[in-house]
């Protein structure tokens, strides 16, 4: 700024627009001055987050979204029926002779669930 | 108590915003002018400078009343700077698209007034009454003539007083970049206005 300050070409260009700013009409002041308290008064004012309800409508539909999909992502922990027999049954299957037992487990239970003729 | 502490000590008893809004009022008002007078060079009309310098008012209060006062001048003068470019995107993005409209129409069915833009001489500008009114307005012209980038450097150091490193705060740009659009703005400056200032 020092070698500008001693150019005289640089000072009276600098007094020109000092002028120029100097003797602004009194329109135009009006408006400065109102458009600087109205600056100032929302100084004063709470700072607006003009962020904040977007942030709050991201953050929630990411949630409702994220519990809608979350069965479908995850495996159930439940462990499907299985098909696959337990120990007992590999016995009961592989004796041959046990089998028209078993076959006929349903006439067995009934009768076991008539009452004895012994007791009538 | 003397004087002088007496008004330290009720300056300190002040609520802290109250000191704040004080100083932001006395930067505005020192700074008010200039910024119109800035961006009346960048834009060409004074009803569009006063609406940037209203909102660049506003954005600055916001978002930096807190930042150090000595932090201020450039930070306004980034929010200034990018409310003029604002300014020349939404114009460029108008003339864009509806400037079909202005060539279909045309001029004939606006109610033009042919006097409005010539000057009337028996009510001269009150800055220009004051200064020479062809140096002044050599002057003006002048500076739109300018680059946005030179009128900007140019104004902001000669004018503004901002040193070097504060200017390329206020530019978003590089010291190096400063003084190179100084440079080549004094350069067009002089050869533009040699017949004015000698």
């Amino acid at each position: 700024m020092a070698e500008h300050d001693e150019d005289p070409w640089t000072q009276r260009i600098r007094q020109q627009l000092e002028d120029s700013a100097r003797d602004l009409d009194a329109t135009t002041l009006s408006r400065l001055n109102r458009a600087r308290q109205a600056a100032l008064q929302a100084a004063r004012r709470p700072q607006p987050r003009p962020w904040l309800w977007p942030t709050l409508f991201a953050t929630a539909a990411s949630l409702a979204l994220a519990v809608a999909i979350w069965p479908r992502v995850v495996p159930s922990t439940v462990a499907p029926p299985t098909a696959v027999a337990a120990p007992e049954d590999f016995s009961m299957l592989a004796g041959e002779e046990q089998l028209d037992l078993y076959q006929e487990l349903d006439f067995y239970a009934w009768l076991d669930a008539q009452p004895s003729s012994e007791s009538g | 108590m003397t004087p002088t502490l007496a008004m330290h000590w009720m300056d300190s008893d002040r609520p802290a915003t109250s000191r704040n809004h004080d100083a932001l009022d006395a930067f505005l008002r020192g700074i008010e002018r200039r910024a119109l007078r800035m961006a009346e060079f960048a834009v060409g009309s004074r009803d569009d400078a006063l609406d940037i310098v209203q909102d660049c008012m506003l954005t600055f209060v916001r978002n930096y009343r807190d930042k150090p006062a000595a932090d201020w001048a450039p930070l306004f003068h980034r929010v200034l700077d990018s409310r003029v470019l604002d300014f020349h995107r939404r114009h460029q993005v108008r003339s864009r698209w509806f400037g079909w409209i202005d060539r279909l129409v045309g001029r004939e069915g606006e109610d033009v007034d042919a006097l409005a833009d010539v000057a009337d001489a028996q009510v001269a500008q009150p800055w220009q009454a004051v200064a020479d009114g062809e140096t002044a307005a050599a002057l003006e012209s002048a500076l739109r003539a300018l680059p946005h980038r030179q009128r900007q450097a140019f104004l902001l150091r000669i004018w503004e007083g901002l040193d070097v490193a504060d200017t390329a705060r206020a530019m978003a740009c590089s010291e190096g970049s400063v003084k190179t659009h100084l440079s080549r703005a004094m350069g067009a400056l002089r050869a533009r206005l040699e017949h004015h200032h000698g």
